[in-house]
């Protein structure tokens, strides 16, 4: 599972990174994540308001920081 | 070591000076209407007039207001920006909402009238509203054939989870507005308006939204009251180390030489959020006149170095400089024409 935090890098977006790895911890499952940073490349994903969270390629949220227990359900469905 | 102590001295004096109990409330106010639009302004309702399908004027409309009421935080807006122009409404409105949206915001117009004045708030205001358009609009004639546009309307469809109908959102940014703008002056008003706003509150709003706005008001103002406190500070200590005479040989008159200096500074150099309106400030009571003033801060916000290079791997290397060239001018032919104005 590849799970990736869009984001400029500010504090929101370290926050939501945080929160992804307490999630995947918890859960106890292999994933990798990983931060796209460059604006062009956020915008291919169809966002716009970061940060955002993308799971498998799919854009999951996007303008808000995911707690750990709302990260982990999109992470078993 | 003694200049030094009365350098860090008068620094200190305009912390002190500056810090208030009515301006503290005043602030307080301000913070709290910035949470509540982050946390409660509906961006759905917002974000389609940015889509390819949109009316363009529509879209110029809304990305000049478009920092009163998103919030963008630096961090967003650039990808809003990107995503504007390739994916939505093309250069233009992008590059209006681009320069807009910093310039505009709530807590800077609020700090620039409470700390510089009203006339130089209304100038600051007026003249975001009229260049905001007129650069995306320049923009769109010279650029718009180079443009690739890869339209993509869905993403402009956002929906909004709110429980609130659309006119109870507005009742209660009213109130907060009139709170604000009624503040310690008017006791009694503000008392009526408190009230009617606790009722708003108990009736529409759900108890995590509360608790949801009280936060996002809290991280804003973490975010912002040191940098800002560190910017007074700065203007103190501007204040005791600038010579007055200099100021007042470089924009010390409003000729377009003078207002061009001032949107040149105002342009590269770097201000973190609203620390523009401290050091501007100080700058006008060395010497530096109305017209500079409106000048430095109609360029400063939306542009720095820093920011020019990034927007520079967005926008690339010649729209860059056009974009860049165009808030200097017309930046300081806004703020000479507003010089002569309020001078009469």
């Amino acid at each position: 599972m590849v799970i990736k935090i869009l984001g400029s890098g500010c504090a929101k977006c370290k926050q939501l990174e945080a929160n992804a790895q307490q999630a995947v911890k918890e859960l106890g499952i292999e994933a990798k994540i990983e931060k796209v940073t460059e604006v062009q490349d956020i915008v291919e994903y169809g966002v716009m308001r970061t940060p955002a969270l993308v799971v498998n390629e799919q854009v999951k949220a996007m303008g808000r920081v995911l707690s750990a227990e709302d990260i982990k359900k999109y992470l078993q469905s | 070591m003694q200049a030094i102590i009365e350098v860090l001295l008068s620094g200190w004096q305009a912390l002190v000076d500056y810090l208030s109990i009515s301006r503290i409330i005043m602030l307080t106010i301000a913070f709290f209407l910035s949470g509540a639009i982050s946390q409660f302004m509906s961006q759905g309702a917002v974000m389609k007039y940015f889509g390819p399908n949109a009316k363009k004027w529509l879209s110029y409309l809304i990305a000049t207001i478009s920092g009163a009421i998103l919030a963008v935080c630096s961090c967003s807006v650039l990808p809003m920006f990107a995503s504007i122009r390739k994916k939505g409404a093309g250069i233009g409105p992008a590059v209006t909402f681009l320069f807009a949206g910093p310039a505009i915001n709530v807590l800077a117009i609020v700090f620039t009238f409470n700390m510089i004045g009203i006339d130089i708030g209304i100038a600051r205001v007026l003249g975001v509203f009229f260049l905001s358009p007129v650069i995306g609009l320049i923009m769109y004639i010279l650029y718009n054939k180079s443009e690739s546009i890869d339209a993509n309307a869905s993403m402009f469809n956002i929906k909004d989870d709110s429980s609130r109908k659309a006119w109870q959102n507005l009742l209660f940014f009213i109130t907060l507005i009139a709170i604000l703008v009624s503040g310690v002056k008017h006791p009694i008003i503000t008392a009526v308006f408190t009230v009617v706003l606790i009722i708003e509150l108990i009736l529409y709003f759900k108890k995590h939204e509360l608790i949801e706005w009280c936060r996002a008001t809290f991280d804003l103002a973490k975010k912002i009251v040191p940098l800002f406190l560190v910017g007074v500070f700065l203007a103190g200590i501007i204040q005791a180390v600038i010579p007055p005479e200099l100021m007042v040989k470089f924009v010390g008159n409003n000729s377009f030489g003078a207002n061009a200096i001032a949107s040149v500074f105002g342009a590269f150099m770097y201000f973190a959020t609203l620390t523009e309106v401290p050091i501007v400030n100080s700058f006008m009571s060395l010497g530096m006149l109305k017209g500079p003033a409106v000048a430095l801060l109609l360029a400063g916000p939306s542009l720095s170095l820093p920011n020019m290079i990034v927007i520079s791997k967005v926008l690339g290397i010649k729209k860059t400089f056009t974009y860049v060239g165009l808030v200097i001018l017309l930046s300081a032919l806004i703020g000479m024409l507003a010089g002569y104005i309020i001078y009469i």
